[in-house]
């Protein structure tokens, strides 16, 4: 480290070539791996909506944007359709939407189904959110069956696609039937520790069911 | 030092959380379970070698004056990479970690191996310092999710250990974090203490 190497051009082409290079690698690498990040949304986002509307058909989704509406900040929501979209026989199942809440540490999104009157939902399920873990990140928890020692030995398989015990219990329900009692609502099992986290999760499918079928259906 | 001895240092005389006590933010905020650890471990150590190794190649041609922020850009760009990938190959895990992936640019460790040890050796034995700090790393955050996770959830791994177990929540929070951080420390002190003491 001579006093002769930190001339000022010196360290200005060094810095230089270094952030180049940087830049060409971390080019290459997006360019790599972007299609495959935007395919890994697009699954997520598909299997939130299966979730959702399990008996809408896999291929039955149809992305609509809601004209002169503030639904949803960008008025998109979607059709589901029991038969692939192709099929002319097929029948409306339903509708997903996307909601948000503020929960206690973080913006909590969910997507909920709803039929096609948009009075029962059919189903939610939360596809962010950064609550406590131990807490409010129990939304997500699923009841697993057997013990560690089970998995070791091969015995019990946590299947990922196991719902969450707090979001199926909105299944089913009537839009219109979540009502506040004091600070909770009355049809829904609370998280332990997490009345915030339950309320926002709430708040929000009721908000997003209410918007919508004010703002799309007509319906007031 | 043989490339051996260095590996081996970093995970245990030079443990870069529980001796040097380095990284502490990351250590504490990922150890809710293991699985965040193992993933936080292994993003770490990814970006430890191969920015050890980077430095330690272009550690002549940098001007003393501008070298943090060349290491910085080296360690950013690793950092993003491994952002970019974990986006792409394992979505649960990149929402998992969420803000602490892109944090691991200011991870202390880090830069401290490039400014200690990666600008003054070759490029074999950076490499070596940086998988031995790295696996330090992740043992230390390993160690202390197993028994966050196993007293505040009551699982491993996602599994229940002990069924009727009922499980003290505050261990996956910070007040159990730091509880455990500091016992962990305290013992770890005593036994370099006592070491020395034996010489």
């Amino acid at each position: 480290m001579t006093g002769q190497q930190d001339t000022f051009p010196r360290m200005v082409i060094v810095l230089a070539v270094i952030c180049a290079a940087a830049g060409l690698t971390l080019g290459a690498t997006y360019h790599l791996t972007q299609e495959r990040i935007r395919l890994e949304q697009e699954r997520g986002r598909m299997r939130a909506l299966r979730v959702v509307l399990p008996e809408a058909h896999a291929n039955g989704f149809r992305e609509v944007t809601a004209q002169k509406s503030s639904f949803a900040a960008d008025g998109r929501y979607y059709e589901a359709y029991d038969k692939p979209l192709a099929d002319a026989s097929r029948k409306l199942v339903g509708y997903a939407l996307e909601g948000a809440g503020a929960g206690y540490s973080s913006t909590i999104r969910v997507t909920v189904g709803v039929d096609p009157k948009g009075e029962i939902v059919r189903g939610i399920k939360i596809t962010s959110q950064q609550e406590t873990p131990g807490l409010g990140s129990n939304c997500e928890a699923v009841k697993s069956e057997g013990t560690l020692w089970d998995a070791l030995f091969g015995k019990a398989r946590q299947s990922g696609e196991a719902e969450p015990w707090f979001q199926a219990q909105f299944r089913g329900q009537r839009s219109d039937s979540f009502v506040k009692v004091g600070n909770k609502y009355a049809n829904v099992d609370g998280l332990t520790g997490a009345t915030i986290t339950t309320n926002a999760v709430t708040d929000a499918v009721v908000a997003a069911v209410k918007e919508f079928r004010r703002e799309v259906l007509q319906i007031r | 030092m043989s490339n051996w001895q260095t590996f081996k240092t970093g995970i245990f005389k030079n443990n870069p959380v529980f001796i040097v006590n380095l990284g502490l933010c990351p250590t504490l905020a990922t150890s809710t379970s293991l699985r965040d650890a193992i993933g936080m471990g292994m993003a770490a150590t990814f970006v430890l070698v191969g920015s050890n190794v980077i430095v330690s190649a272009i550690r002549r041609a940098v001007p003393h004056k501008v070298r943090i922020p060349c290491y910085i850009v080296v360690i950013a760009t690793f950092v993003t990479i491994v952002e970019l990938f974990l986006g792409a190959y394992q979505p649960d895990l990149y929402n998992a970690l969420g803000i602490f992936l892109p944090l691991i640019v200011v991870n202390c460790i880090v830069l401290y191996r490039a400014e200690v040890f990666a600008s003054k050796n070759g490029m074999a034995s950076s490499l070596f310092d940086g998988f031995g700090m790295g696996l330090g790393f992740t043992c230390a955050v390993l160690l202390l999710a197993f028994i966050r996770e196993g007293l505040g959830k009551g699982t491993l791994m996602g599994y229940p250990v002990i069924p009727g177990f009922s499980p003290t929540g505050i261990m996956v929070l910070p007040p159990g974090g730091f509880m455990t951080m500091g016992l962990l420390l305290g013992f770890f002190s005593w036994r370099k203490l006592r070491t020395k003491e034996h010489k």
